[in-house]
């Protein structure tokens, strides 16, 4: 952590009501935490709400936090949680447009293509975007933990309670409704094989 | 890479429908490295098959490893940070508003829950000396009585451990105001008579086996009753103190044949070597007859033969006794008078050898000052001797034309009576519990400290616990 201070004496702190030690503690999450919740919810609003109960979550049971998986793991769980809690309470998917992302953080990445390269992939992320926020939520869950904050199976199984079997079949069938969004688009990704 | 993290690389390209996880890796190389147009040209159309799935999936791993990229330089922007932290401290405040409530109910259960405990303390102490009394009584009964009724801690030690044990006549609690025996006419006539302390009913006393400081009516004759013995245990020797003990009674008389019963009660007054020390009448008018209201002073040593024989005056309506201890006080006044005086022999040397007229008139100050306040402890010494002497009789002798409450009394009557009696029950109990409260005062002086300081323990070793 950058703050100078030791995870476990903050964690204690934080355990025992020290709401600025919290602050100090989840400054080294947040951001992370927000970008699963704006993947998940693919709006800035939700997102935000998530972000909040997800920190009150950690908040109250902070003091009944044992250590037996990492802090961040453990955090990210709770953050995934609350927003399959909040995706369910709605229970209306989120519909997920670049530009509402950009607006809400998130910034391409510039790899040094051409001009025409660069439009090109922007337009083939959008799509990817656009079909991963239009997965169920579970699949979408998965697909998040693993393909984009690279977690384990493991620590995938556990954040949404589940098997390791029932992730991988998750994550299987997810990656092949992305396939199958990226082989409409022949124009952009190539013919679809026959 | 960990073996967990090898198996799960070896399933993501599984599920890339490569049947080779080598050729998988080699065919994206391939497809990153070449011309797509040149490698299809070359391949059957099996091949071009496989190659589009492959190149499909190295697109996707791509465009996903791209998103989490992007996803990885996400900030929060500001007002979200804002948001959340603003909803942490209005948790924080609100778990503390908890908390404080929490401790505020325990602070408050644990008051209501000592506030409790005293009042049973204090009722069921009241009840137990009030209700004790028609019981017989041990000589350990005896002790705790004095204990509860002791009055100052000078006084408790002088019977219990100061002076040693006392052998009295009658039980009178050391320092105590103590209510002998109270008798009541009830509303259909009968009487209700409680006997206090220790002067028990129907000569219970006689029956109770040990009761060597309690006697019974029959056995309250003129030496035992204000005579007694206390032996001192604070050295070899043996001091002989006379205890003080202040006796009053009061009597409320109706009486049908006033001029005979007031005859009567002038005969009794002059044979018993009593005196009037107060009298007044109030004449009758067309509802009520007279009524005369008499303080006599009785030889205490005749006291009891006195109350006796006027009890044989018309009805009895309402009888007490008391019986004060003031014997700690009178032997404080003693020991301070004896200070005094030897204070006013010291300042009279002085005065004899003063240098000048002003300190002549310095000694002479302190002189009046010793010589009033002497003045002023004899005359309490006095007064308790006179008081001891002479016990007081207060009688209120009121004439009436009937009995004054009968059993035919209408059912009006009845229930002021009964509510007059209640409220008679309520201020005798009060006086006993308020009695009951400041006699315990001097025990509190210990056990507070000690609750005290037995919480701070259980509090400390809680707290150390809890961390």
């Amino acid at each position: 952590m950058q703050t100078g201070w030791d995870e476990r004496e903050l964690i204690d702190r934080a355990g025992r009501g020290d709401s600025y030690a919290f602050e100090v503690l989840m400054s080294a999450h947040e951001h992370k935490m927000y970008a699963v919740a704006l993947r998940m919810c693919g709006n800035r609003e939700d997102a935000q709400d998530c972000l909040q109960e997800a920190m009150i979550r950690v908040y109250r049971a902070l003091s009944g936090f044992k250590g037996q998986s990492s802090f961040s793991t453990w955090v990210y769980r709770i953050t995934m949680n609350s927003c399959l809690d909040e995706i369910r309470r709605r229970k209306s998917r989120a519909s997920t447009s670049l530009d509402a992302m950009l607006e809400n953080g998130f910034a391409p990445s510039d790899n040094g293509d051409t001009p025409e390269q660069s439009a090109l992939r922007t337009e083939q992320r959008r799509l990817l975007e656009r079909a991963i926020a239009q997965l169920p939520e579970d699949m979408r869950a998965a697909i998040v933990l693993r393909d984009i904050q690279g977690c384990s199976y493991d620590e995938i199984a556990r954040t949404l309670n589940a098997n390791v079997g029932t992730i991988k079949s998750r994550i299987s069938r997810g990656r092949e409704k992305l396939r199958a969004v990226l082989s409409e688009q022949g124009e952009l990704f190539g013919r679809r094989p026959v | 890479m960990t073996d967990t993290d090898l198996k799960d690389r070896i399933f993501d390209v599984g599920t890339q429908n490569d049947p080779n996880i080598m050729q998988h890796n080699n065919t994206e190389k391939n497809v990153t490295d070449m011309n797509m147009n040149d490698v299809r040209e070359q391949m059957t159309d099996e091949e071009v098959f496989d190659g589009a799935f492959m190149e499909q999936d190295a697109l996707l791993d791509e465009l996903l490893k791209e998103i989490a990229q992007q996803d990885a330089r996400v900030i929060a922007p500001l007002e979200v940070q804002a948001a959340w932290r603003k909803a942490i401290r209005a948790e924080a405040a609100a778990q503390n508003e908890q908390s404080k409530k929490i401790i505020r109910l325990n602070r408050w259960m644990r008051s209501a829950g000592s506030i409790a405990a005293a009042l049973v303390v204090l009722v069921a102490g009241t009840y137990g000396v009030r209700m004790g009394e028609n019981a017989p009584v041990s000589a350990g009964d005896t002790t705790n009585t004095v204990g509860v009724y002791s009055q100052n801690a000078q006084e408790e030690n002088y019977n219990q451990t100061g002076y040693g044990e006392r052998e009295v006549g009658m039980d009178v609690r050391p320092g105590g105001y103590a209510v002998l025996s109270s008798t009541y006419l009830r509303s259909d006539g009968s009487t209700e008579q409680k006997i206090d302390l220790t002067k028990p009913a129907d000569g219970q006393t006689e029956n109770a086996p040990n009761a060597q400081q309690t006697v019974s009516e029959s056995n309250l004759n003129e030496e035992e009753s204000i005579k007694g013995k206390v032996t001192s245990d604070t050295g070899d020797a043996l001091m002989q103190i006379e205890p003080v003990v202040l006796r009053s009674a009061e009597r409320t008389i109706h009486s049908l044949e006033y001029e005979r019963d007031m005859q009567w009660l002038g005969d009794l007054v002059s044979e018993y070597d009593a005196y009037y020390e107060e009298k007044s009448e109030i004449a009758a008018d067309e509802q009520n007859g007279r009524v005369s209201s008499m303080t006599i002073r009785v030889p205490s040593e005749h006291l009891d033969d006195f109350l006796t024989e006027m009890d044989q005056l018309g009805t009895t309506v309402m009888t007490r006794e008391k019986a004060e201890d003031v014997t700690g006080r009178y032997m404080d006044k003693q020991s301070r008078l004896k200070a005094l005086q030897l204070q006013k022999d010291k300042l009279s040397e002085m005065m004899k050898s003063a240098q000048n007229v002003q300190e002549l008139i310095a000694i002479d100050a302190q002189m009046t000052d010793v010589v009033a306040e002497m003045e002023r402890m004899e005359g309490d010494l006095r007064r308790w001797q006179s008081q001891q002497s002479y016990s007081t009789v207060s009688v209120t002798l009121r004439e009436v034309f009937e009995q004054p409450l009968t059993s035919e009394a209408s059912m009006g009557e009845r229930m002021k009576a009964g509510f007059a009696e209640s409220v008679v029950w309520l201020g005798d109990f009060s006086r006993d519990a308020l009695v009951v409260l400041v006699s315990m005062l001097p025990r509190l002086v210990v056990w507070v400290p000690l609750a005290v300081l037995a919480g701070i323990v259980i509090w400390a070793i809680a707290r150390k616990k809890k961390q």
